[in-house]
């Protein structure tokens, strides 16, 4: 076969495959909106979105419960694993030593492979009666971001440390050559150039804690309640479709799907976000 | 508020930022040593490999292969 038609082949089969993937996404898209446009119509944007009661015996489909619970959750995981992230991030792209970095790799790649379902068995078996000695039922937005700090650090971890690799090495010779500390660069030069970088880590990390459901529903209790406390349970918008979608019918399974729309709309805004972040930061470091 | 030297704010955030690897091995080692450990003296042959009918006729419920098997296909 000549060289050019394995080129022509080659480049038919790789638009093939951009294209079949693109395609599923869209058919997943349509029959989302299609099962769930009938809820906005009925319920209406502003009731579905903004109702704090979800009783569908009474055909009363409110989820901001479940958006306060998915925001508390979330919100909770960031504050764990963002520090942590970037400390070990640093530690990786910075201070550790060859063997060092080669085995907390390793680590941090072992942690994105453990299902999802472990870590929610781990999280009901280890963490839910530890909590519970702190008060309430121990099901609780504490037990959920402790759980999901775990499941968020590696894309944390990983995309910051690239992005503080990315630094150009003279940015570090320069502030070392003028008598700065290891420290004093890595905190007043590596980080805040790696800055975008390090943003989308962050973005990618709360796409993945929002979209997260089945260790969720393992630790959060999933009472339709708004969390008053760290210690108290509640509800995520992940966790309420898996919850609910096996028995529901009609308008109940309609606003289900209604669910996974605001789900869809949320996850595209913060990986947009995680992209024009990247991208900005791409911009810099060519700039520079 | 007292200056800190450049060298004692170098120590304690280089503690800090080994103190996030050791807590993300720790993480790591947690959660697996914990299900090896829950999980290992259940394991067996018969566990793997015993069909699940075998659940109902001799109510024992620690069968496998169907599930094995059914994870594997889809």
């Amino acid at each position: 076969m000549s060289r050019y038609l394995t080129d022509r082949l080659a480049r038919y089969a790789v638009f093939a495959g951009a294209a079949v993937s693109f395609l599923v996404l869209l058919a997943i898209a349509v029959f989302i909106f299609r099962g769930g446009l009938p809820a906005f119509k009925e319920i209406g944007i502003f009731d579905f979105l903004f109702g704090a009661v979800w009783r569908p015996g009474q055909d009363q489909y409110g989820i901001l419960v479940m958006i306060v619970g998915s925001v508390a959750v979330t919100a909770g995981s960031l504050l764990l694993a963002v520090p942590l992230g970037i400390a070990c991030a640093i530690l990786l792209a910075e201070v550790a030593p060859f063997g060092v970095r080669q085995f907390l790799r390793q680590a941090v790649e072992l942690l994105v492979g453990i299902p999802s379902v472990v870590y929610g068995l781990v999280g009901m078996v280890l963490l839910v009666p530890a909590i519970r000695q702190l008060g309430g039922p121990g099901y609780s937005v504490l037990a959920a971001s402790i759980v999901l700090m775990a499941m968020v650090l590696p894309t944390i971890i990983s995309i910051s440390e690239d992005s503080i690799r990315a630094v150009p090495a003279s940015y570090k010779e320069a502030a070392l050559a003028l008598g700065a500390t290891h420290w004093q660069t890595i905190w007043r030069v590596l980080l805040p150039s790696a800055r975008s970088g390090i943003i989308a880590s962050v973005v990618l990390g709360m796409g993945r804690a929002v979209g997260e459901t089945m260790a969720m529903i393992m630790v959060i209790g999933n009472s339709i309640t708004f969390p008053t406390s760290p210690l108290s349970p509640t509800r995520t918008l992940t966790g309420n479709i898996a919850v609910e979608i096996t028995y529901a019918g009609g308008l109940h399974r309609s606003a289900l799907f209604a669910t996974g729309i605001v789900l869809f709309v949320l996850i595209l805004i913060i990986n947009s976000i995680a992209v024009i972040s990247l991208k900005r930061g791409g911009h810099a470091q060519n700039l520079a | 508020m007292p200056r800190i030297s450049p060298r004692a704010t170098q120590r304690i955030a280089m503690a800090c930022v080994w103190g996030g690897g050791v807590i993300t091995v720790l993480i790591l080692v947690v959660v697996i040593g914990y299900v090896l450990v829950q999980g290992i003296p259940g394991l067996s042959l018969d566990f793997l490999l015993t069909p699940l009918k075998a659940v109902w006729q001799e109510e024992v419920a620690s069968q496998l292969s169907s599930l094995a098997l059914s994870t594997l296909w889809g």
